[in-house]
């Protein structure tokens, strides 16, 4: 008896693992791993056998109908009509198996870890069927909605975003969390500045493995381009009941565009209405308001006309200061001097990789061997590694930790360098001295043939 | 509206004043050194070492900010004179 549960402890597992059921095709993606026969760059024209089993399906209506990926240099429809057994057949694309409505359509594409090789399906049937399949989920994030450099759905106060993907039975953990964070970038375009405003941290819990989907809503409702990140972590190292570290196991970064802001808009016309005066006038007439506060006939409003006349339009003044920039400061000899400005602040220059070194060590025997140091992978990995570490209370990394500390510092000490400047600025001709503080006229003194500044000299004057 | 006009006018004068030289597309090439690629080339590698290193993009919104302001006292000193700034 012991031995049966020994046996049954042993088998379970393996039993779990080899018979991933899915209870039906719902829509998302799935991971088959390839054959090594058919792990080719195209695979147009091949019939792969994989380790998917379709049992008791309607296989005539399986399609593959659309490469994602351009290196597939696929451009047929992958068709499972004549499947027999687990085999899939490409098919063309005028095949009517793909064309009837109500057919089951998939999106397919090919990744590699680097050593085996996987198709992915995403299945995007409307109907599920009662087949089986040993296929499993591997942990990856697939989609994100908004989608990469697109436009966010937005509500009047808020929006959403929302993250797709699936974990794998190994990695998934009872702490597993999807994390999602979005900022607003404070600059002007997409990729216009590197400051951002927190526009939201998520940690949402992920209950089982297989395909998930968690939204978060934002807290804010600022017009522009945002930066999201989602990572799937998993706790490591817990102690005391802490998760002292986070393994990553995917991770996206996307920037996607908040066009329809009604509430932030409304707020920061109501901003720009107090400083003329009127801060009560609904958003929707603010700029009607505004031109009739000057106006004679009706709506005069002293106030509002004065800030009006004084206080200049941001957006034309924008559009003047552009004119200038791509007129006088574009022009010798001040283009230069802009023309390094712009290079300074990178916003004309590429990120360049950085450099990698490489030696050739001899050996005693004769033969050579290549040393190699790329710089590029050794610095962008080790950022990657520190930032994996979180703490355990905010779940945030060691930048998110430290950087407002040190901006801080760099802050505090940049304002003592301008006051301490501002301190030694001379007044009307005095060198700073002690003794010009005290009213005698120490500039101009010269002791020795030679100006005497900044020191309190002895001596005749 | 005034100071909107007063910058527009500023604006326009200067573009006047400025609008006989040629536009600076690029920094020149002095003694075979092409200045323009090579502060772009090692810039970029700052920046592509700040993307890892974030406190190199720290450091360099703060040097930015001490050339702004000592571009603004030189801008001052040229108006008013060493007496201001």
């Amino acid at each position: 008896m012991k031995k049966l549960l020994i046996l049954l402890l042993f088998i379970t597992p393996i039993f779990a693992n080899a018979q991933v059921l899915l209870d039906s095709y719902y829509n998302g993606s799935y991971i088959v791993e390839l054959t090594p026969e058919y792990q080719n760059t195209n695979l147009q024209g091949y019939t792969f056998s994989t380790q998917t089993s379709y049992d008791n399906a309607t296989t005539s209506n399986l399609c593959l109908a659309t490469s994602v990926h351009p290196s597939q240099q696929f451009t047929g429809n992958m068709n499972l009509g004549a499947i027999t057994g687990t085999k899939f057949q490409d098919g063309t694309p005028t095949n009517p198996d793909c064309t009837v409505a109500g057919d089951y359509y998939t999106v397919w594409e090919r990744i590699s870890d680097g050593q085996d090789f996987y198709a992915k399906i995403y299945w995007d049937g409307a109907t599920a069927t009662t087949s089986t399949s040993t296929i499993e989920y591997i942990t990856e994030i697939t989609s994100v909605s908004p989608a990469p450099d697109s436009l966010a759905n937005a509500t009047s106060t808020n929006f959403a975003v929302t993250v797709n993907g699936s974990i794998s039975t190994d990695d998934f953990d009872d702490d597993l969390k999807v994390e999602l964070r979005f900022l607003q970038k404070t600059g002007i375009g997409q990729y216009g500045n590197s400051d951002y405003a927190e526009g939201g941290f998520f940690s949402i819990d992920v209950d089982t493995d297989g395909l998930f989907s968690v939204t978060a809503t934002s807290s804010i409702l600022n017009r522009g381009w945002y930066e999201g990140y989602a990572d799937i972590n998993v706790p490591r190292f817990n102690i005391f009941g802490f998760n002292v570290f986070t393994k990553k196991l995917d991770s996206i970064t996307w920037v996607f565009e908040v066009a329809t802001s009604t509430a932030g808009e409304a707020e920061q016309i109501l901003i720009l209405l107090a400083t003329t005066g009127d801060g009560t006038v609904s958003a929707s007439t603010t700029a009607e308001t505004a031109n009739f506060s000057c106006n004679l006939v009706g709506g005069f409003e002293f106030g509002s006309c004065v800030g009006l006349l004084f206080v200049a339009d941001r957006d034309k003044l924008k559009g003047h200061l552009d004119d200038l920039r791509q007129g006088a400061l574009a022009i010798f000899p001040i283009g230069y001097a802009t023309r390094f400005i712009e290079i300074l602040e990178g916003s004309s220059t590429t990120t360049v990789k950085l450099p990698a070194f490489t030696a050739t060590l001899f050996q005693g025997t004769g033969q050579e061997e290549m040393f190699t140091l790329d710089m590029d992978d050794l610095f962008i990995g080790a950022n990657e590694t520190v930032n994996s570490i979180r703490e355990p209370i905010y779940n945030k990394s060691f930048q998110d930790v430290f950087q407002p500390w040190v901006r801080l510092l760099l802050g505090i000490l940049l304002i003592f360098m301008i006051i301490g400047d501002i301190m030694k600025i001379p007044d009307d001709g005095d060198d700073g001295s002690v003794a010009s503080m005290g009213g005698s006229k120490m500039a101009g003194t010269t002791v020795g043939g030679t100006r005497a500044t900044g020191k309190v000299t002895t001596g005749s004057t | 509206m005034i100071i909107e006009m007063i910058v527009q006018i500023l604006v326009v004068m200067a573009n006047a004043v400025f609008g006989w030289f040629p536009t600076v597309e690029t920094l020149p090439t002095i003694l075979g050194i092409d200045l323009d690629y090579q502060l772009e080339l090692y810039i970029g590698m700052i920046y592509r070492l700040s993307e890892s290193l974030w406190i190199i993009a720290d450091l360099i919104v703060i040097l930015k900010l001490v050339l702004a302001y000592y571009l603004a006292k030189l801008v001052l000193r040229f108006f008013f004179g060493a007496r201001f700034a």
